[in-house]
């Protein structure tokens, strides 16, 4: 079952970890941001500070103490917002001008309480603070300071913009969060109820794949591909067991009637032993249709391709027509064979299990085709292909039976009333397979062309 | 001939042992792997029946075992249907020959016949013979009453295993796999087919059958009226 705790669902988790990611992104981009601004601010509130510092003590050292005292009173009286602060004492400690009071004297730069300086005025803003700094004048001290009220601005716009991103950062995480969760969550539930369906026995539903190749698509196309594949098997097991009690249901009912009638032959001896040997040779062909049943279930699951090697598929086709050749004879027929290959004839496989391929086919056309039959054996090169071929000029087999007679243990309506156990050609496929060949069954005209198409051994 | 059948089901153990009796040889069966290996080692057999499935030691392990202490023993393995790749597993290990079950007691008799008297043919010993025809293995030449007898490859090499095996039983199966390689079973005559073309050229015009059919069972080649 899927769980449905929000907490375990994959989407969400990759959600909160992409949205906490996002936020200490925006957090350090923002601390850089200030960190920067702060300290050009800083640096350049400084620089204000000393150029005025540096006017003032040219007015003092050009033009005397006493101008100095009505420039800087002058200053002070035009400061707006008080974003500045000055302060001149005389060398007795008397104020000469100025905007604060009672500041005490120090070296290098000072960082000034507006909250702690007596003010003269008692305008602005009372978080401000002063970068200030003392300098010494011909007959006194002089205190300037610059306001760091854009600092506080800096900082107070960045901390709203901060405020705001977070926000909107974890609104969108928080967001597609849901969205991909929901949309994965619909896919996989999907899949659930489809595989659950199949657990059920419904092996034929499949689960939908959507136009947008996502990796829960790839899953899909890989379910549905399991899932053929399986339900091709059982459709074959299924096939194969009630084909099997079809077909050995007649044998084994012919063997107990003859063992029957055998046990009431009372004293005829002869009687009697003919009829057990007819009925081992019925039993025989039992074993037999058996025997190439397990055979084809081992080959389709690939048994024996471990033992595969290089071997030339013109000698393989030559020796069976060799083989067969006085035996189509002995049936008033004519066995053709065409094997005339200069090149190279190489595949990979089984020399045992494709003499019994071929073996398989010429017997097929022999026993489906009337007295006097031509059949011909032949091998070609189609491109990295090589096609071997068997023809006959018998009945052939109908355009729509081409793919049953495959299947195993099936007959065409026409010999439903000759012998054969209708596992030939499904072991032929088995073995084509196994190999990686395709059979293909085509019209003579008239008769049966069957081609093996084989992949050329590599290398 | 003393015989060794290592085969855990009672029946066909049975089955065996009775039949070899029959034709007189001396049969003793056991039903466990293991038992059977001691038993090999310990006795001299003159040939080995051992199923493929055993309780305590599978057949495989117990024939690797055996040739591994260097002993050579013919031996017969019997298996259940449709092992695509039992008989060759079973050739691997040292076996000599291989049987399906179910299977008919002719084909076993003639196995076993085939492989205990399997005659050690000096090396010097390029000319079969049986009655007045003869085989030159190395000119590949037949000749009877001194004609000199055409033969395709293919005939060649089965009168060859026929002359080889010479008063002994070779049933279909058997010529099968020794000459044609076929290892399974042709719907159509391929044996009688080429057993009657080669009697058409070294038996009918001499008048004097070598080559006989055994009923239920195959074919021996002697020169026996």
């Amino acid at each position: 079952m899927i769980s449905h705790d929000i907490l375990k669902r994959t989407p969400v988790r990759i959600a909160a970890a992409f949205a906490s990611l996002f936020a200490v992104t925006v957090v350090a981009l923002v601390s850089v941001l200030y960190i920067t601004l702060v300290s050009e601010l800083d640096s350049s509130i400084r620089q204000h500070v000393e150029e005025i510092t540096d006017t003032l003590t040219a007015i003092d050292r050009q033009q005397g103490f006493k101008d100095l005292t009505a420039v800087v009173a002058e200053e002070a009286d035009s400061v707006r917002d008080f974003d500045s602060i000055f302060l001149l004492r005389a060398d007795d400690g008397s104020l000469q001008a100025g905007n604060v009071q009672n500041v005490q004297l120090f070296t290098g730069w000072g960082e000034l309480d507006r909250a702690w300086l007596p003010m003269v005025a008692s305008k602005g803003n009372p978080d401000d603070r002063f970068f200030a700094k003392w300098t010494r004048v011909s007959k006194g001290h002089l205190l300037v300071g610059g306001s760091d009220r854009e600092i506080r601005e800096v900082r107070r716009i960045l901390l709203h913009g901060l405020g705001w991103g977070l926000a909107a950062t974890l609104l969108l995480a928080i967001g597609s969060a849901v969205y991909l969760a929901r949309r994965a969550q619909q896919k996989i539930d999907v899949f659930a109820t489809t595989l659950s369906k199949v657990s059920r026995g419904q092996i034929s539903e499949r689960v939908p794949v959507t136009a947008s190749h996502d990796d829960l698509d790839h899953v899909a196309t890989q379910i549905n591909a399991t899932l053929a594949h399986l339900q091709k098997l059982i459709e074959n097991v299924n096939q194969a067991s009630s084909d099997i009690a079809h077909d050995l249901k007649k044998p084994i009912g012919r063997l107990r009637r003859r063992l029957e009638s055998a046990l009431s032959s009372d004293d005829d001896t002869a009687a009697f032993r003919g009829q057990v040997e007819e009925a081992l040779a019925d039993l025989d062909s039992i074993v037999e249709t058996f025997e190439a049943l397990l055979r084809i279930t081992q080959l389709e699951a690939g048994a024996r391709r471990s033992r595969f090697c290089n071997l030339s598929l013109s000698d393989v086709l030559a020796d069976i027509a060799d083989i067969y050749e006085p035996v189509v004879e002995e049936a008033d027929g004519r066995l053709l064979t065409s094997v005339n290959m200069g090149e190279r004839t190489e595949i990979t496989g089984d020399r045992e299990l494709l003499t019994q391929l071929f073996a398989n086919l010429i017997e097929n056309a022999l026993r489906h085709s009337p007295v006097a039959t031509r059949i011909d054996v032949g091998l070609e090169a189609r491109g990295d292909r090589l096609v071997a071929i068997v023809a006959d000029n018998g009945p052939g087999i109908p355009e729509h039976e081409r793919d049953n007679v495959f299947r195993r243990l099936y007959r065409l309506e026409r010999e439903r009333s000759t012998p054969g156990s209708g596992l030939g050609l499904s072991l032929v496929a088995a073995i084509a397979e196994l190999h990686g060949a395709t059979v293909e069954l085509a019209d003579n005209a008239p008769g049966l062309r069957v081609e093996v198409h084989f992949p050329r051994a590599s290398g | 001939m003393r015989i060794l059948v290592v085969e855990d089901d009672t029946e066909t153990s049975a089955y065996i042992s009775h039949g070899f009796g029959e034709e007189g040889h001396v049969v003793e069966t056991l039903a466990d792997g293991r038992d059977g290996l001691t038993q090999a080692m310990g006795e001299t057999y003159d040939i080995l029946v051992v199923d493929r499935m055993l309780p305590g030691l599978d057949g495989l392990s117990l024939v690797r075992a055996l040739r591994a202490v260097g002993n050579k023993v013919p031996v017969i393995f019997l298996t259940s249907l449709g092992g695509v790749d039992d008989r060759v597993d079973g050739l691997n290990v040292g076996g000599d020959d291989y049987l399906v079950k179910p299977f008919a007691f002719s084909e076993l008799l003639a196995r076993v016949n085939a492989l205990a008297r399997r005659p050690h043919l000096k090396d010097a010993e390029t000319v079969l013979r049986v009655g007045d025809l003869e085989m030159d293995l190395i000119a590949r030449t037949v000749t009877r009453a001194g004609d000199n007898i055409e033969l395709q490859p293919r005939e060649f090499r089965l009168l060859e295993v026929l002359m080889r095996n010479k008063g002994r039983v070779l049933t279909r199966t058997m010529l099968l796999e020794r000459v044609w390689s076929f290892h399974f079973e042709p719907r159509t005559s391929v044996v009688e087919t080429h057993i009657s073309r080669l009697r058409t050229k070294i038996d009918r015009p001499y008048g004097h059958e070598l080559i006989h059919t055994v009923r239920g069972s195959g074919y021996t080649m002697h020169d026996q009226p």
